[in-house]
C-alpha cells in the first residue's frame, strides 16, 4: 500500500495505491468483510483551525491507516518519514512493514472528545467538561453518486455545534470509500481522522471515544459475543490502542466500565440533553426518527431507565422487529437483557418474544448498572484520577461478584 | 209616580173642615204627591229618556256592526296579508332554490371539469412516476456499474504500477 496526501486550504486529500499483494477485499479488525468502492477521500478540517501542511507525519500515517488498514496485506509506504516507534507498532502489532522511518515521535497535552452527539458519547463530555469536542460529519463523496441522502449527518453537526463546548466539525467522504457492506468507516478509528489532523494544532495528548461497556469488554455489536479484555479493537494495548499510543493520542475511553444504561442516564442528566441525538434519520427540529433499529434499541434502554413502558409505533410484525422475534444471541445483549427486566408491561411489545428467551429480572442484571473498575484501570494516567472520581461518584463500582459477570460474558 | 188627589177632592163634596186644617192638611197633601205639571214633566222626562236610550241602542248596534265589520276585515287584510306574505316566502324560496340549482349545476360542470382535469393530471403522474421509478433503478444501476468502474480503476493502476516495478526504466 502506497499513501499520498495533498493539502491545500485546510483539505486534506488522500489516495492510497494498492500493491501487487493488496486486494479490493478485506476485513475490518471487528471481523466484518469489506470490498473497497473507490482510493480517494478527503478531509475537511475547520477553517479557522487549519495548520497548514504543519502536521506530524505519524498523525498523517495513523490516519491514512484507518482507511486503508483492510486492503493492505504485507507493507505499507507512506510519503513522508514516520518515526521508528510508529513503524516498529506495525511490525509487531500488524505484521506490516511500514516506512519510510525517519523522524522523531510527538506527543500533546490535552484531552478531546471525539463527539458524535449521541448518547456515549455525551456521557464522555460530562466526564470530562472542559474538553473540546472533535465532530465528524459524512460529506459526499466527489465520484459517488449519494444513494443515502436520509443520513442526516448535517444535523447531528448542527447539533454538536449548538452544545455551547469548544466543537471543531471535521469534514469527510471517507464513509464512501465502502463499497460493501455499504458506507461507513472501514475501520472503526476512521472517526478520529479529524482529531488525528487537528492533533498538533490543539496541542492533544489524548482522544476520548464513547466506546462503553459492551463494546469495549463483552465483544459487542459486530464482534465476538464474549468477554474480551484483549479486544484488538479499543483495549488500550492492542493493535489500535498501540498506534494511537505510539502518536502521542493515545485513545481513551472514559465510560468503558460502564454500560449503554448508565451512559444514557448520565448523558439525561447532563446540562447538554437537549443536544442528544442518536438516531442519524431524524430532522432538525423533528426529533429523533423514532422507528429505526438504533430508535428501537435506544427506546428500550430509556424506558428501562426510566422504569416507564415502552414509546413506540413498531409492532412485532413489523421488519425492523424481526429479529427480537427470533432467540438470542443479540447485538448489545447485555443491555436487552437489561431492558426487558426493567420495562413494564414488555409482554405486550415486540420484545415479548425476546424477554421470554433472555428470562433476565432485575437482580440478574444489576451489574450493568455498576462501572467495571479494570476499565478506569485503562484510562491513561494523567485523566485516570478524573474518571475514577467521576465514576465513583456518580455511578459507583462493580463488587467482585458484578465483575465476575463481565469477565464471564457469553452470548 | 206620585197621582194628585186633588180632582178627587171635588167630587168628596164639601165636608167641614176649617180653612186652616184643610190647607194644613192639603198642603201636607200636596208635599207627599206631585203635581199634574211635574207628572206631565216626568212622562216627557221619561219618553226623552227612553227615547235617548232607545238611540243609544240604535248607536250602540250600528257600532257593534261597524266593530264587526273592522274586526272582518281585518282578519280578511291578515288574511289577505298572511297570504301575500307567504306568496312572497314562497317565491324568495323558489327563486332561491332555482339560484341555488344553478349554481350547483355549475358546480357540477366546475366538478366533472376538475375529475376530467385530475384524470389527466394523474395519468401525467403515474408516468411522471414510473419514469421517476425507472429513473431511480437506472440511477442505482449506474451507480452500482459505476462502483465497479472505480473498484477497476484501483485494480488497474495496482497492475500498472505493479508491471512498471517489473520493467526497468526506459529512455522515451
Amino acid at each position: 500500500m502506497r499513501v499520498k496526501w495533498t493539502v491545500a486550504d485546510g483539505i486534506w486529500n488522500l489516495t492510497f495505491l494498492l500493491d501487487p499483494e493488496d486486494d479490493v477485499t478485506g476485513t475490518c479488525t471487528d471481523g466484518a468483510r469489506l470490498e473497497l468502492r473507490t482510493n480517494t477521500c478527503q478531509i475537511r478540517l475547520p477553517k479557522d483551525r487549519t495548520s497548514g501542511a504543519d502536521v506530524h507525519p505519524d498523525l498523517l500515517a495513523v490516519a491514512a491507516w484507518t482507511v486503508a488498514a483492510p486492503w493492505t496485506r504485507q507493507r505499507v509506504t507512506f510519503d513522508r518519514p514516520i518515526s521508528p516507534a510508529l513503524a516498529e507498532v506495525f511490525r509487531t502489532h500488524w505484521n506490516v512493514d511500514a516506512g519510510p522511518v525517519g523522524g522523531d515521535p510527538r506527543s500533546g497535552t490535552r484531552l478531546a472528545v471525539s463527539y458524535s452527539g449521541g448518547a456515549d458519547s455525551m456521557a464522555v463530555a460530562d466526564v470530562f467538561p472542559d474538553a473540546p469536542f472533535v465532530h465528524f460529519q459524512r460529506i459526499r463523496h466527489p465520484r459517488v453518486p449519494n444513494r443515502w441522502s436520509f443520513y442526516r449527518s448535517d444535523v447531528l453537526a448542527g447539533l454538536a455545534g449548538e452544545t455551547g463546548r469548544d466543537v471543531a466539525i471535521v469534514q469527510s467522504d471517507l464513509e464512501l470509500l465502502l463499497r460493501l457492506p455499504g458506507p461507513g468507516y472501514p475501520e472503526h478509528h476512521a472517526v478520529t481522522v479529524g482529531a488525528l489532523l487537528l492533533a498538533d494544532e490543539m496541542d492533544l495528548g489524548g482522544i476520548a471515544l464513547g466506546y462503553e461497556l459492551g463494546s469495549r469488554w463483552l465483544g459487542g455489536g459486530r464482534y465476538t459475543h464474549h468477554f474480551t479484555p484483549d479486544n484488538p479493537i479499543w483495549s488500550g494495548h492492542g493493535k489500535w490502542g498501540s498506534l494511537f499510543k505510539a502518536v502521542g493520542l493515545p485513545l481513551v475511553l472514559p465510560v468503558a466500565g460502564i454500560s449503554e444504561a448508565v451512559t444514557m442516564r448520565l448523558a439525561l442528566a447532563s446540562d447538554l440533553r437537549d443536544h442528544v441525538r442518536w438516531c442519524l434519520r431524524g430532522s432538525k427540529g423533528g426529533g429523533a426518527c423514532g422507528v429505526c433499529a438504533k430508535c428501537v434499541y435506544k427506546e428500550l434502554i430509556q424506558a428501562a431507565i426510566e422504569r416507564r413502558p415502552l414509546n413506540t409505533t413498531v409492532t412485532a410484525d413489523m421488519p425492523i422487529a424481526r429479529r427480537w422475534q427470533e432467540p438470542p444471541p443479540y447485538g448489545g445483549q447485555e443491555m436487552i437483557e437489561y431492558g426487558v427486566a426493567h420495562v413494564p408491561g414488555i409482554e405486550h411489545t415486540m420484545f415479548a418474544k425476546a424477554a421470554a428467551y433472555l428470562q433476565a429480572t432485575e437482580e440478574s442484571t444489576r451489574w450493568l448498572e455498576h462501572c467495571y473498575a479494570p476499565a478506569i484501570d485503562e484510562v491513561p494516567e494523567q485523566w485516570r484520577k478524573q474518571v475514577d472520581a467521576y465514576m465513583v461518584d456518580n455511578v459507583g463500582l462493580m463488587t467482585e461478584d458484578e465483575a465476575r459477570r463481565v469477565e464471564t460474558w457469553e452470548t | 209616580m206620585g197621582l194628585s188627589l186633588r180632582p178627587m177632592m171635588r167630587f168628596v163634596g164639601r165636608v167641614l173642615v176649617p180653612a186652616r186644617v184643610r190647607r194644613a192638611f192639603l198642603s201636607r197633601l200636596d208635599a207627599r204627591y206631585v203635581t199634574q205639571a211635574d207628572h206631565r214633566q216626568d212622562v216627557r222626562n221619561i219618553r226623552d229618556e227612553f227615547r235617548r236610550l232607545h238611540r243609544e241602542t240604535k248607536d250602540d248596534r250600528r257600532d257593534d256592526a261597524a266593530a264587526y265589520a273592522t274586526k272582518e276585515s281585518a282578519k280578511d287584510i291578515a288574511k289577505a296579508i298572511a297570504k301575500d306574505v307567504v306568496k312572497d316566502v314562497v317565491s324568495a324560496a323558489v327563486k332561491d332554490a332555482q339560484r341555488e340549482n344553478q349554481s350547483l349545476r355549475e358546480e357540477i360542470v366546475a366538478l366533472r371539469a376538475e375529475v376530467r382535469a385530475l384524470k389527466q393530471l394523474t395519468a401525467t403522474v403515474n408516468k411522471a412516476n414510473d419514469q421517476a421509478v425507472k429513473g431511480h433503478r437506472l440511477a442505482e444501476r449506474t451507480a452500482e456499474a459505476l462502483d465497479h468502474v472505480l473498484q477497476n480503476e484501483v485494480r488497474v493502476w495496482q497492475a500498472i504500477d505493479g508491471l512498471s516495478a517489473q520493467t526497468p526504466a526506459t529512455n522515451l
